[in-house]
């Protein structure tokens, strides 16, 4: 089982559009693939129509009474499962901090049920935590949502060094993947310029602004399910072509 | 944790309100209308599905295929091309969830139809407070066991979801007060056709009397032929899948095949006016399958290669003269002649199974074993394996006699007439299989099998290259236009040629008789 995580500081830069996307691509692929909402938001939870739970049992999860696969849901697309949002998961960082080695808590509640996935994705919070560095820990790969402006790099910079402090074992990879492109823009136009194909910590396929994305919240279903045609369905249907080549 | 299954058998008569009680249960996404056509249960030939927790079902229908894939990781219901191969290559799946999560089940073999029954199915899907479809319900009418199944499928993580439903479904059921049964609806398939799981597709296991030439094991065949055939005739009439029609032919063949290779056995027995009622339905139906063979290879060609508009045109034009000519054939199948030749079908089974408790037909009657006149010895109370011996000889010599004048005429009626004989002989194996030595038996019956698919792809062949020639003409269609698909046809019937010199050489010598020899034990090896 490998792990992918989107994760990035910032909010709003389409950290549940990548998991959201990316999942239902590589269950499409064939590969058994489980989306763990960490986000109290609960944004993916409701984009795949779960509901997620009201109360918690995440603070069980953590304290080992309960296994995380008793909280796994199946979604309506095939090899899609998800761990819904938890309103709880607000407190997951103080849980987390009361526990001896804190930092790789997650990881072993993730060992209960890893033999019945090939693939766990991670929807992280928008935050600097113990939850981050758990994330830090149990991925092998990190994506990086970016918005193509000069703060957003600035943050991804932050976090190569914020990662490469809280790594325990393994180094764990990150890359940045542009989203919300519009080309009209000149800054946009010159940040892909500099980043694209030379900056070998960028993706090489980056996901363009599209309306259809929006409607990815009232329609709630993965992109390609209702815009299979569209430039952002064909990005994320390559931009997880690459991470899936990036892992093996 | 898994998504989880129940299923559920009842007797009902009335259909309609349970299924409107279905609908009322809980507010169910659109409802498609119900299908008519055939459920099968595909498995490995070792039951791998099965022994894994998982069922896979295809609802055949005639415009498409229903998908119903269940197991303790996953549930897939998918619509399908039609899909009427008796077999599916797992790796010839588009989708690659289906593809891999069918390989891991079966370890990459094949799957092959275990049971299959006629059905009518609809389905019921129903949502959570989010709008997602957490729970399936199929609902199918067998006609051949004479229940209705249930079929309720709940994904994973929704078992408070599953319960709910399931109590709101039995307690409708109770209202309706219809007894239901925790029942796999195959389970009643295969024990109806006394049948073991593990050999379905084997042929039945008749009782053959120890003491007789086999005039019980002929009245059950009789018996089970009779019952395909009326199973199958009432799905013929909306335009179902054409395996109903097939089957019914096959029941049809069968029985003149069997009635006049094992005539002896059937003694006093006048038979004469219902094997020309069967030669008069076998007739009556053989054009609308030739015609429908023949849409069907002219669709193919028109996903495979690029045709002109006139091949397009002629397929159009077929589809609508399959489908006249099915309207026509409701006028007959049913009707007070086809029930008239169900009835006394069933007499000739019955009046074959009281045979044996009268008297055992004479041992002359059987005829020789050269097809010449010659006195055998009689013996009142034969075994039976002398009787399979002796008419399996004789079979055997028409069969090798056709196949020389096959090979000297190589005519397109030769090979046919070679072909019919073939059939004639497989069926006798067939019917005599339970007696005789099993491995042998069986490798006969495949090299049969393989002659015939040979000459049943020429004739096919040929037949179609006649109807495409009365059609152009029929329609005024220069033969030129289609010359591609006379090209394939061609092409085709050049191969199928092949593949009978190959498997002809079996039957063209006195192999086939030591064969015989030594699966009725007569030759020791």
């Amino acid at each position: 089982m490998k792990v992918i995580s989107l994760y990035n500081i910032k909010g709003g830069v389409g950290k549940t559009t990548f998991a959201v996307n990316i999942a239902y691509e590589t269950a499409r692929t064939g590969l058994r693939t489980l989306l763990w909402d960490l986000d109290p938001q609960g944004s993916s939870s409701y984009i795949l129509r779960i509901k997620p739970h009201i109360k918690g049992e995440l603070s069980q999860v953590v304290s080992g009474k309960n296994s995380l696969g008793k909280s796994i849901k199946e979604t309506q697309w095939p090899l899609l499962d998800i761990v819904p949002s938890d309103f709880d998961l607000r407190h997951l960082s103080s849980l987390l901090e009361d526990e001896k080695r804190q930092s790789s808590k997650l990881s072993k509640s993730m060992k209960a049920f890893g033999h019945e996935y090939d693939l766990v994705i991670v929807d992280s919070p928008p935050e600097a935590s113990t939850v981050s560095e758990n994330v830090v820990n149990f991925s092998d790969l990190i994506v990086v949502p970016v918005i193509p402006n000069p703060l957003s790099i600035n943050t991804f910079e932050t976090l190569l060094r914020f990662a490469g402090e809280i790594a325990d074992k393994k180094k764990t990879r990150l890359f940045a993947a542009f989203n919300l492109v519009d080309r009209r823009k000149q800054l946009h136009k010159q940040m892909l310029e500099t980043y694209l194909n030379k900056d070998p910590r960028f993706l090489k396929h980056y996901v363009p602004a599209s309306s259809a994305i929006e409607h990815m919240t009232s329609n709630r279903a993965p992109l390609a399910t209702y815009s299979s045609r569209s430039s952002s369905t064909t990005s994320f249907s390559d931009l997880t072509e690459e991470i899936l080549a990036l892992m093996r | 944790m898994a998504s989880s299954r129940i299923s559920l058998v009842f007797s009902c008569g009335d259909v309609e309100r349970v299924r409107l009680a279905i609908r009322q249960l809980a507010s169910p996404l659109a409802v498609p209308l119900p299908r008519q056509g055939i459920l099968k249960l595909l498995d490995t030939f070792d039951w791998a599905l099965e022994r894994s927790g998982a069922s896979l079902l295809l609802h055949e229908y005639r415009t498409g295929t229903q998908l119903i894939l269940v197991g303790p990781r996953l549930s897939v219901f998918e619509d399908l091309p039609i899909a009427n191969n008796k077999w599916i290559n797992v790796e010839t799946i588009e989708q690659p969830f289906l593809r891999r999560s069918l390989s891991e089940a079966t370890h990459q073999r094949a799957l092959v139809v275990q049971a299959s029954t006629p059905a009518r199915g609809q389905l019921f899907q129903f949502p959570n407070s989010q709008g997602m479809r957490v729970a399936t319900l199929f609902f199918f009418e067998l006609p051949e066991i004479n229940r209705c199944h249930i079929l309720l499928v709940t994904r994973r993580g929704y078992s408070s979801f599953q319960h709910k439903l399931s109590e709101k479904i039995f307690a409708a059921l109770m209202g309706l007060d219809i007894k239901v049964e925790r029942k796999d609806p195959f389970d009643m398939v295969l024990g109806d056709h006394q049948r073991y799981k593990k050999d379905y597709q084997s042929r039945f296991a008749l009782e053959f009397e120890p003491s007789t030439y086999g005039c019980i094991a002929l009245g059950q065949a009789l018996s089970s032929e009779q019952h395909r055939a009326e199973i199958n005739a009432p799905w013929i009439k909306d335009h179902p899948d054409p395996e109903f029609l097939h089957d019914l032919r096959v029941a049809l063949r069968r029985t003149s095949s069997l009635i006049k290779s094992l005539e002896p056995l059937l003694g006093s027995i006048d038979t004469s006016w219902f094997r020309s009622e069967l030669k008069y339905f076998m007739n009556a139906t053989s054009p609308v399958r030739d015609l429908e063979n023949l849409g069907t290879f002219t669709s193919k060609q028109l996903d495979a290669i690029k045709c002109s508009p006139e091949v397009e045109a002629l397929n159009s034009k077929i589809a609508r003269d399959v489908s006249r000519n099915y309207d026509e054939l409701a006028q007959l199948i049913p009707s007070p002649r086809f029930d008239n030749l169900i009835s006394s079908w069933g007499q000739i089974a019955r009046k074959s199974l009281s045979l044996a408790l009268a008297s055992t037909p004479s041992m002359n009657a059987l005829g020789s074993t050269n097809g010449q006149a010659e006195n055998i010895e009689v013996f009142p109370k034969t075994r039976v394996i002398e009787s399979a011996r002796v008419l399996l000889a004789r079979s055997g010599t028409t069969l090798i006699r056709k196949a020389r004048k096959a090979k000297k005429l190589k005519t397109a009626e030769s090979l046919h007439s070679l072909r019919k004989e073939a059939k004639t002989f497989r069926y006798l194996l067939e019917f005599y299989e339970p007696v005789l030595e099993p491995a042998r038996t069986r490798r006969c019956i495949n090299s049969i099998k393989k002659l015939q698919d040979a000459l049943g792809q020429h004739q096919d062949t040929f037949v179609q290259m006649q109807l495409l020639e009365d059609l152009c003409s029929t329609y005024k269609i220069p033969k030129s236009k289609v010359a591609m698909v006379f090209d394939v046809l061609a092409s085709d019937q050049k191969i199928a040629l092949e593949d009978y010199r190959k498997e002809i050489k079996l039957f063209s010598g006195p192999t086939l008789f030591r064969e015989i020899q030594l699966a009725t034990g007569y030759r020791k090896k």
